[in-house]
């Protein structure tokens, strides 16, 4: 089994030529799954010179046709031998797979006309307006500073919802009341209506809420930072192929606020990432005693080493705020993102296996509510940069995605 | 005059690919037409790893010849009592997109062939199949 790659446009052409039987389905399933991940979305099998099928290569391809059909993209066989067309024919997938002319395969032309490209460093950003002019209201709750004495208390646990249309991260947990979550305080994020946080009592996945009906998640939260409102504008990022391939959050942090005009701003990101380098708390901080700070290297849980970052693919949701000038009251809650950017700002990010993510113009919560539908968070983290030059593990690197960004007009304190 | 093959080949990840190594070289011998020769490459791809993935068993025997006008093929392993031409077809009613190809090789196999007969055997599941040479 031999297999050409032959881009031409948006559409990646691989060219089979031998025997699809169930000794090569799986070396065709992954060169058209190493694609995926390569960023194509519309993908035609040349199938002249194939000159066996059988029901174990059709389950390869219906299944990648699927993967691709899930994220609006497009999987096609064209110019099918003799044999190949009968097999095709015989199981009833013929019509299903085989393309029509290349000409009057539907485009999302308009879409992708509609937006406005930018080239950035490190990658190239499509501009999506969302909601022209509106800003976010953020709300500063609790005090940062008291974490790395651990001094929590009842008296600084405080209730917060995230309905659909507000975001938001910190330390907290879902639960009854102060007593219940003490135990159990870790990072959090909500996002659209859903909501996810680590319980420190052991476990390594997070715990999701999501809206359903009238319920809305409510955290009993000891820090966050939380925004309402609507987002100015959706950008489509990829990065740019040659080295590092990659384009780091604090790049595309520094991109999204050039891009949105923001002094500080509020981002949930979407995206494929290549490596993710954060921490998560292990022991709650609402426990007296409790030695939970965040050190080197102890604490620091590494998800993705700088190896094979290309085998190391996840889906990442990042919620954040960042700022170019923080205020007095926004500087407890944020840090240098790392090299790429000034500005500071705090960020979480809840990691899923890996799937392709949808081109084009995304709808928050639906993209939101299909990625928890189908996939199972593997786990959440405050992410950091470790930029130290021998032993630093970098910072987290994205490979494509969506990025939602709105300006902050102001912070507000609640205090409890 | 007929021409045979008479073949033992132990069960083991490769059946499939020895077993169309040597139906090649059948083919070759008795000249069989191109048409002829996909249709029972395919049966016996699809049945052969049908043997290897679920049944249990040791060996398998691979009888081929061309008599009557027809190509005939028998296939007799050493299994669990299987036959794949009780196996339900794939479920047309559901959407192309959605639907689950399992019991697609079976179905291709029916398709391809002309004739198909199953029986159990002396503790062996033996299949006979046969294409007519056109």
């Amino acid at each position: 089994m031999e297999i050409t790659r032959n881009p031409s446009g948006d559409t990646l052409e691989l060219r089979l030529q031998g025997r699809i039987d169930a000794h090569w389905a799986d070396y065709v399933g992954n060169a058209v799954a190493e694609s995926i991940r390569g960023g194509s979305h519309r993908i035609e099998l040349n199938f002249a010179q194939v000159d066996y099928l059988s029901s174990a290569g059709l389950r390869t391809i219906l299944n990648s046709y699927k993967q691709l059909k899930a994220v609006k993209g497009s999987l096609s066989i064209t110019h099918p031998s003799e044999g190949a067309l009968k097999i095709l024919q015989l199981a009833g997938l013929a019509e299903l797979l085989l393309s029509p002319t290349r000409a009057t395969a539907p485009r999302a032309a308009a879409a992708v006309a509609a937006a406005q490209r930018v080239d950035r460093p490190g990658a190239v950003f499509e501009i999506y307006p969302q909601a022209p002019g509106e800003v976010l209201e953020c709300t500063l709750t609790g005090h940062p500073e008291k974490f790395p004495r651990q001094e929590f208390g009842a008296a600084d646990c405080t209730d917060l919802s995230f309905p659909d249309g507000a975001l938001g991260l910190g330390l907290g947990a879902f639960g009854r009341d102060f007593a219940d979550c003490q135990s159990r305080f870790g990072e959090f994020l909500a996002v659209a209506g859903s909501a996810a946080a680590l319980p420190t009592d052991g476990s390594t996945v997070p715990d999701w809420l999501i809206t359903e009906a009238d319920l809305v998640p409510e955290l009993k939260v000891l820090y966050g930072l939380s925004a309402r409102g609507q987002f100015a504008q959706m950008l489509r990022f990829d990065a740019k192929p040659e080295p590092p391939g990659v384009l780091s959050l604090s790049s595309l942090v520094e991109s999204a606020l050039e891009l949105s005009g923001s002094t500080h701003a509020a981002m949930v990101i979407l995206a494929e990432a290549a490596g993710i380098v954060g921490a998560a708390l292990r022991q709650s901080p609402g426990q007296a005693g409790a030695a939970s700070r965040l050190e080197y290297p102890q604490a620091r849980e590494w998800i993705s080493s700088n190896t094979e970052r290309s085998n190391t693919r996840n889906v990442v949701l990042i919620v954040g705020i960042a700022s170019r000038q923080p205020t007095t009251e926004l500087l407890p809650f944020v840090r240098p993102i790392g090299s790429g950017t000034s500005a500071q700002g705090h960020f979480h990010a809840a990691y899923f296996p890996y799937r392709p993510i949808q081109r084009g113009n995304l709808e928050l919560k639906k993209a939101v509510t299909d990625l928890l539908s189908l996939e199972s968070a593997q786990g959440l983290l405050h992410l950091l940069a470790d930029e130290r030059a021998f032993e630093g593990s970098g910072q987290t690197d994205l490979v494509r995605g969506a990025c939602w960004v709105g300006p902050i007009a102001r912070f507000q304190t609640s205090r409890s | 005059m007929a021409v045979a093959a008479d073949i033992i080949l132990p069960v083991t990840p490769e059946l499939p690919q020895v077993a169309h190594a040597r139906l090649e070289a059948f083919a070759l011998s008795v000249a069989l037409p191109a048409k002829v020769m996909f249709a029972v490459d395919t049966a016996l791809e699809e049945l052969l790893q049908n043997v290897v993935d679920y049944s249990g068993a040791h060996e398998v025997k691979l009888w081929l010849t061309v008599e009557g006008g027809e190509l005939r093929m028998e296939l007799a392993d050493d299994g669990r009592p299987f036959n794949p031409l009780a196996e339900p077809g794939p479920d047309l009613s559901v959407p192309l997109a959605e639907r689950d190809v399992g019991g697609l090789g079976v179905h291709l196999v029916r398709r391809m062939m002309d004739r198909a007969a199953y029986e159990h055997r002396g503790g062996r599941n033996c299949l006979k199949l046969a294409k007519t040479l056109v």
